[in-house]
């Protein structure tokens, strides 16, 4: 009954590419390898020596995830215009972070920083605020690597492969490259993954098009699908209740995304301040991308696809997959589909990773064995990385998908409480780190009872029902709503700032220091950024100013 | 010898002249926070509404203000 109505030409691309995939994933410990593999620097960021191209794949295979490609179509299959909230969402991120990843860099290879929470610990001479940080950003990436599995399932249910069997399969085949090889699995695999997204997005949004009587069709179907509703929020342009939420979202959304662990951790592996700052130029490049994949949804509209129903609701997620095997020929679709199934792999790799980071340099090394040795460090991580991707297996096939997806909202608000520690951390040391950690725990519980207190009256659920809460419930008489990650660092800064004030006032000493103006702005080559041996291979694709 | 391209010939943090070019950082974000200013269906372009093509239009006009802030932003040159 498995393979019920399984298409065997589909079937044999996708695990044809897959396999090839995993073999690359392997094969990468080898690939620019160091004399030492036994450290974090090599293991966790892959000898910190990526150039301009590999970075960009990396970071871009990164923050792109399958869930991205399949979630935001699904967005605006189901609300519309709402949904391309990604687009200016993923234009604005790039100046901001173009202004602080580069400041991270410096002071990060100035001290030899693996993760967000070693700068804090740095910075402001706190241990309790970095292991803030740390626990913050692993609970934020958990339903995140979660979510990269559900993006798997969508493809498998729309192949018509059901049961738990493949999504164990393809996460045991994850987890042991990942170990294997660190860093280096999801950097060269994302060089696969994403030749074969464009190409996949390249050919649908050309001959998909075509075949339902092109876009003056399409946007007019979509119309008369939002029209037949009775809800306010949805159509093909924003209602005036969704403005405020559009951009807000768009903003925080763009605020929270660099805060991730796993960004942060892709950002580190570069060799150089000069690659990130080209990075955040040349990134852009995926949200074309992102915004033509986000098109599929209304396609789906007008294709008058149906998602598949599954234990009696109906999962919007299966749409773009189901589109791709309604329109393409089989071989295409198992391209496409292999296409999604990879895009996952690269992000829940380098997920993982970056929680385990964490949890080696932030609470293993800090609390539980402070003599550990770079050897340990590196063993440490890679069995953290493993009990990672088996938690989110476990929770995926144990609990309600939703359950993820709510976790992951959640985690979007919680990780942009770190935000006052980290941003404003890189630019002055005007915070106390009580101050910070008070700020955080307000922020922290003002955000989630906002999430708690959203209903979603399309879905009928009563708590968690989405990112936005209403400003009717500040007494505002407007059906407006802003993004709740928003509200909630608003108060986290209130309360920071004047828990800081507070401090100064009664004269509480500050936590020491171990970072100097100049660190923050040290190029690679410089004293004290220590230069890594190159490879030839490496001088071919570094990058040369002219 | 491989590194030396790196080194920053002109020392000290980011100066006045670097700070106001950063400024223009800020376009992009007005450009495309601010839905009144696009939230129509007309001008189409190619049967699509100017909501969604002008959101896309700013990817690559981002890229070029990136690009400008780089370039003159750059230090050693």
């Amino acid at each position: 009954m498995i393979f019920a109505a399984v298409n065997a030409v589909e079937l044999t691309v996708f695990i044809a590419l897959f396999g090839f995939v995993t073999v690359l994933g392997f094969v990468a410990a080898r690939w620019r390898r160091a004399k030492e593999l036994n450290n974090l620097d090599e293991w966790g960021l892959g000898g910190r020596n990526f150039g301009a191209w590999i970075t960009w794949f990396l970071v871009g295979g990164d923050l792109y995830t399958a869930y991205t490609f399949v979630a935001v179509p699904a967005l605006l299959f189901g609300v519309g215009a709402l949904g391309f909230f990604a687009v200016p969402y993923t234009i604005v991120v790039y100046p901001m972070v173009f202004l602080v990843a580069p400041r991270l860099w410096s002071v990060s290879h100035r001290h030899g920083y693996v993760t967000p929470a070693d700068f804090i610990r740095g910075r402001f001479g706190s241990g309790s605020l970095a292991l803030m940080v740390a626990i913050t950003g692993i609970a934020a990436t958990m339903p995140y690597i979660a979510l990269q599995l559900v993006g798997i399932e969508a493809v498998l249910k729309a192949m018509g492969i059901l049961g738990e069997w493949p999504i164990i399969i393809a996460f045991g085949v994850l987890a042991a490259y990942t170990y294997q090889s660190g860093l280096r699995a999801p950097a060269l695999i994302a060089f696969v993954k994403d030749s074969l997204i464009y190409l996949v997005v390249i050919v649908a949004i050309i001959y998909i098009p075509t075949q339902l009587g092109g876009f003056d069709d399409i946007f007019a179907a979509a119309d008369k699908k939002f029209s037949g509703t009775d809800a306010p929020t949805d159509g093909v342009l924003l209602g005036n209740a969704a403005v405020l939420g559009y951009s807000t979202l768009a903003f925080g959304s763009a605020l929270a995304l660099f805060l991730y662990p796993h960004s942060v951790t892709g950002v580190l592996a570069a060799r150089s301040r000069d690659t990130i700052k080209r990075n955040m130029a040349a990134l852009p490049a995926y949200s074309i991308m992102l915004g033509l994949l986000a098109l599929l949804g209304y396609m789906a509209i007008a294709a008058g696809i149906q998602p598949i129903v599954s234990d009696g609701k109906p999962d919007p997620n299966t749409i773009v997959p189901l589109l791709f095997d309604d329109m393409f020929p089989s071989w295409f679709a198992g391209i496409a589909f292999a296409a999604i199934a990879i895009g996952a792999l690269v992000p829940a790799a380098i997920m993982s990773i970056a929680a385990a980071n964490l949890w080696t340099r932030n609470i293993y090394k800090e609390y539980l064995k402070p003599d550990a040795t770079p050897e340990d460090e590196a063993r440490s991580s890679k069995i953290c990385s493993l009990v990672v991707k088996a938690g989110a297996v476990v929770v995926i096939l144990l609990l309600d998908p939703q359950f993820s997806i709510d976790l992951q909202l959640i985690g979007g608000v919680i990780i942009l409480q770190t935000l006052p520690a980290i941003v404003l951390g890189l630019y002055s040391r005007f915070y106390h780190a009580w101050g910070l950690l008070a700020g955080w725990a307000c922020g922290l519980a003002a955000g989630l009872y906002m999430l708690y207190d959203t209903p979603n009256p399309t879905t009928g659920k009563t708590h968690f029902g989405g990112p936005q809460y209403a400003l009717s419930n500040f007494g505002f008489d407007t059906k407006s709503s802003i993004y709740t990650g928003l509200i909630a660092l608003l108060v986290n800064l209130v309360v920071a700032t004047a828990v800081t004030l507070g401090l100064r006032a009664a004269k509480r000493p500050f936590g020491p220091d171990e970072t100097r103006p100049d660190d923050y702005v040290a190029e690679a080559g410089e004293p004290g950024v220590e230069p890594l041996p190159a490879t030839a291979e490496e001088e071919k694709e570094a990058i040369r100013p002219r | 010898m491989s590194h030396q391209r790196f080194v920053r010939e002109r020392g000290g943090p980011p100066g006045a002249r670097e700070t106001r070019w950063t400024w223009l950082l800020l376009i992009p974000l007005i450009g495309t926070l601010i839905p009144p200013l696009y939230n129509t269906h007309d001008p189409e372009l190619f049967g699509v509404p100017f909501f969604y093509w002008y959101q896309m239009l700013w990817i690559p006009a981002s890229v070029l203000v990136t690009v400008i802030v780089y370039r003159a932003t750059r230090r050693g040159r």
